[in-house]
């Protein structure tokens, strides 16, 4: 009876993400479509060289679909997405879909750590601060968290790279994830750390650590900034909620009190999270890029610098997938952690 | 005996500043003085922003800034709340003295279930284990008219209607044997029968025992029927005071006749009109005398110049009226 | 005389003020230095913008180049004063694209509901799932680097932002008195919506302005270093930034870490200024301090 109700609870809130994820998702790939066909850059010319005539320009439009009409273009391009076919690069003529996959890992190989730092810190310090409210630490850690909202990634990955590596000489060279000598392990799941761990190669782990190190940093830091400041004001309201003066009223030790805050405070913080880790993803193609990572956020950024709207094309559904993927499990998180979610 | 309760000259104050940075006090509280015999229920009443909620947040010392206590003693059973530290004080709150508040649904701990926050309360101000604070919580429920109360152990806060969460939030009060239990507008929203359940509850509580309690309302009828002191507030200060018998049958304050007449217990009686319609004084900018004397209907020039001090009357009743 | 008296009370004022939100003071002032640099410019900087020095390439920090100069033999110093220009000519446009555009929507949305409201509130859902600058990047690739692009995109991108805020005020008070007594006296609906509605969304908009131009300085700084947008050897700073980037492995910081930190003064300004106006104007912060 009881695990009836918590499946279909389940069901529900998945049912519930995915009627406001699929016209969402659509929206994000008609948008980047219509934008690439009204846009600037021809696939037909970019194809053919600048030394094709009119007939061969003709046969790569043909080929390519470009001259049905344009919505047949996206009725076609969405039903080849649905199968899981994202095109041909059209720089590289491998499917897209192949230059996505190993980079992924990758990405997430910076991106999960960091984000499970950034956040834990950003909201510990937040809820720290309401309890502090208006103390030096407050108005420190809110000061603290708009400079970190103020200063750009990619900037803050150079200025870190010239002090720890070309001043200091403590970080890896911003080259990659592993040493340029140092050979990889036998690719299993394409994540250094863990293909080094598997095959006992502690060398590449420690290689690999080391390469982390500085850009997983950077990366916590930013994504620190604006949940500090969310969860600080989240927590506040905890804090001056009924419940909270009801529960100091009742004489409960401050260690409860507090208790009650946080509980209370982690599920508005881990939706306002979940948005954040989309965001992320900016941030992080410019780390990487920064880093000559290698992964899906530079592929996707050269691609956009290349013109190569196949590639753009993926990597924006990609993220939009990744998105719907990021608020699905918080909508689940929220459910098990919100009594009021579930009925 | 010595009184479960005796509040002397309390005042509180709203310190805050205005747009342009300068600092303005709102003087909530003027001096309010209670005084709560055991095996009694004492009302407080008066119009809303008189001050009465503001009062049990003082007397627990659960002001929150802006609002300060500037002044005033508060004796439990003869001892200083007042002075007491904070984690002195938490060990009252909640155990001897149990609190039912105005909002039960928004009061309870939204994350825990019914019987887990009773629990909870239980241990942390008495050493029981888990299984014992489980069995009294239960019988609590009961006590209190819940029905099935071992199924609603496993209640989320927010499954309860507003009767149940407000019996809910009188269990958590009782569940420590508190000395002074203190209900703040406890009845509010609630249909007539399950308020009469509520308010016989309690008297069943106080009466003759050596415990004591507080009725916060603006029902004056409430009062006439559950209690037997009464503390009549206008603006932060109790204007009278005293057995219900005698105040509200010849009330000696202007006011305490006004609000008598409003309610239409007395009006007969006495032949009082009601108030005139006008608002309580603007607390950032009280009269220097009575504070009642803007809408006083008997008010001469004495009461605009000279604050009046508290008259002991005959048969236990209190007034601050020069008149009285 | 009367002068004196005055800035005595300007300076009281400044005092209160500062107490109150010292944030916004402090945001403000850098905001003043932002635009008094643009102003100023060409008047205090020793070099062009764009001049090249060509005795003078890489070049550490020295007192006849404060701040070096770049691999072109460009005074970084000057050209970090105009990016000020460029700052502004980006903060300012995209901002009145933005409230030109949301602010409309977002009365019209909150005012009729229904479809509009439904449809407006799903893009939302869509602009807050799908990170903005990687929209604004595609956007502004496949449309074209120019100024007036980057500041259309970054504008339409945005506008959505100031539509919620709008619409939700309006939605708090479309059903009050005062919009049902100028129905009921016949007024004109885009009269109700611009001369009733209109003024009480003002407040919210300005004070969400600062925060949103911080915003735009940081994305239009982001497509000039990832390459999309204004370029070098355009001043602008992200573009400056850029040009540094090669330099940094073999350590010459300067002509990235300059630009840089004028990008982070002008952003930090904007969103301290934003964030001490949020302070001033909400209520629950009004205690004593």
């Amino acid at each position: 009876m009881r695990a009836n109700s918590v499946i279909l609870a389940v069901a529900r809130a998945i049912l519930a993400r995915l009627l406001v994820a699929i016209p969402m998702l659509l929206g994000v790939i008609l948008v980047t479509f219509l934008l690439i066909r009204i846009g600037t850059r021809d696939a037909s010319l970019m194809l053919a060289g600048p030394f094709a005539d009119a007939a061969m320009l003709e046969r790569i439009r043909s080929n390519l679909g470009l001259d049905r009409p344009i919505y047949e273009q996206f009725i076609i391009y969405v039903g080849h997405l649905a199968q899981g076919d994202f095109g041909l690069s059209w720089i590289s003529g491998r499917p897209v879909i192949d230059e996505i996959r190993p980079r992924l890992v990758a990405t997430m190989e910076l991106l999960l750590p960091a984000f499970a730092i950034g956040g834990f810190a950003g909201a510990s310090i937040g809820i720290a601060s309401a309890f502090r409210y208006g103390s030096r630490f407050d108005h420190t850690s809110r000061f603290l968290s708009l400079l970190g909202f103020s200063v750009p990634t990619y900037w803050i990955g150079l200025m870190a790279i010239f002090l720890f590596y070309s001043v200091l000489g403590i970080a890896a060279a911003p080259m990659g994830r592993i040493g340029m000598a140092a050979f990889p392990p036998p690719p299993v799941t394409g994540s250094v750390l863990i293909d080094g761990a598997l095959a006992g190669d502690w060398e590449a782990v420690v290689d690999a650590l080391h390469h982390l190190a500085l850009p997983v940093t950077i990366l916590a830091i930013i994504i620190a900034a604006p949940i500090l400041k969310h969860s600080r004001v989240i927590a506040l309201d905890v804090i001056n909620s009924d419940y909270v003066s009801y529960a100091r009223s009742c004489g409960l030790p401050p260690r409860i009190v507090r208790q009650i805050v946080v509980r209370n405070s982690l599920a508005p913080i881990l939706t306002l999270a979940g948005s954040e880790l989309t965001g992320t993803l900016a941030a992080v193609s410019l780390l990487e890029l920064i880093f000559a990572w290698g992964g899906f956020g530079q592929w996707g950024l050269n691609a956009i610098l290349s013109g190569d709207f196949a590639a753009v094309q993926g990597y924006v559904a990609v993220i939009a997938l990744f998105s719907i993927g990021v608020f699905l499990v918080i909508d689940l998180l929220v459910l098990w952690l919100e009594p009021r979610a579930r009925s | 005996m010595t009184d479960i309760l005796k509040v002397r000259g309390l005042r509180t104050h709203f310190i805050s500043r205005n747009a342009v940075n300068e600092i303005r006090t709102a003087r909530a509280l003027n001096g309010v003085d209670l005084t709560l015999p055991p095996g009694r229920i004492l009302g407080v009443v008066g119009e809303t922003g008189a001050g009465k909620s503001l009062t049990v947040q003082t007397i627990l010392g659960t002001l929150k800034a802006p609002a300060e206590r500037v002044a005033g003693e508060v004796e439990l059973m003869g001892q200083r709340l007042d002075t007491m530290s904070e984690a002195e004080l938490n060990r009252h709150r909640g155990a001897t003295i149990g609190l039912v508040v105005q909002s039960p649904v928004t009061s309870l701990d939204p994350r825990v279930r019914v019987g887990d926050q009773l629990v909870r309360l239980q241990r942390a101000h008495r050493d029981i284990s888990r299984a014992d604070a489980r069995a009294r919580a239960i019988d609590m429920l009961k006590r209190v008219g819940v029905p099935s109360p071992q199924d609603r152990m496993k209640t989320w806060p927010h499954e309860l209607s507003g009767g149940m969460a407000q019996r809910v939030v009188i269990a958590m009060a009782l569940i420590n044997d508190p000395v002074l239990l203190i209900a703040d507008e406890p009845t509010t929203g609630l249909d007539v029968t399950v308020q009469a359940q509520i308010l016989d509850l309690i008297r069943d509580l106080v009466k003759g025992t050596d415990r004591g309690a507080i009725i916060v309302t603006h029902d004056l009828g409430v009062v006439a029927q559950y209690c037997e002191h009464v503390a009549v507030m206008y603006s932060g200060v109790v204007v009278e005071q005293g057995p219900v018998g005698e105040v509200f049958v010849a009330p000696r304050h202007p006011y305490t006749a006004a609000l008598l007449a409003a309610a239409d217990l007395a009006a007969a009686a006495s032949g009082q009109r009601s108030l005139p319609p006008s608002t309580p004084p603007n607390l950032y900018d009280l009269p220097s005398g009575c504070l009642f004397a803007p809408r006083c209907p008997k008010v001469q020039p004495v009461c605009a110049t000279e604050p009046p001090v508290k008259i002991s009357q005959p048969a236990q009743v209190e007034t601050r009226c020069h008149f009285a | 005389m009367a002068s004196a008296i005055s800035d005595i009370r300007a300076g009281d004022r400044l005092a209160r003020l500062w107490r109150r939100s010292s944030s916004f003071v402090v945001g403000s002032a850098l905001v003043a230095l932002l635009v008094l640099t643009a102003l100023l410019c060409g008047v205090v900087s020793p070099y062009g913008p764009t001049e090249v020095l060509p005795n003078a390439i890489l070049q550490a920090p020295s007192a006849a180049h404060w701040f070096g100069t770049d691999g072109n033999g460009m005074d970084v110093f000057t050209r970090v004063l105009y990016g000020a220009r460029y700052a502004i000519a980006i903060a300012l446009p995209s901002a009145l694209v933005m409230v030109a555009v949301g602010v409309p929507l977002g009365l019209i949305a909150g005012y009729y509901g229904g479809v509009i409201d439904e449809v407006l509130t799903r893009m939302l859902d869509v602009l807050r799932a799908f990170p903005s600058i990687i929209l604004a990047l595609a956007v502004v690739s496949a449309t074209g680097q120019s100024l007036v692009n980057v500041v259309v995109v970054i504008g339409l991108i945005d506008a959505p932002i100031f539509a919620r805020m709008v619409r939700s005020e309006v939605i708090s008070i479309r059903r009050s008195d005062f919009v049902a007594s100028a129905v009921v006296t016949g007024n004109p609906t885009w009269r109700i919506l611009f001369v009733h509605l209109l003024p009480n969304t003002i407040k919210g908009a300005a004070a969400l302005l600062p925060l949103r131009m911080a915003w735009a300085l940081r994305v239009s700084a982001t497509l000039a270093f990832v390459g999309v947008g204004i370029q070098a050897p355009e001043p602008e700073w992200g573009a400056l930034i850029r040009q540094g980037a090669e330099y940094i492995i073999s350590g010459q910081h300067w002509v990235a870490m300059f630009p840089g930190i004028a990008l982070v003064i002008a952003v930090f300004g904007f969103n301290l200024m934003g964030d001490g106006l949020q302070e001033l104007t909400d209520p629950r912060l009004d205690v004593k301090k």
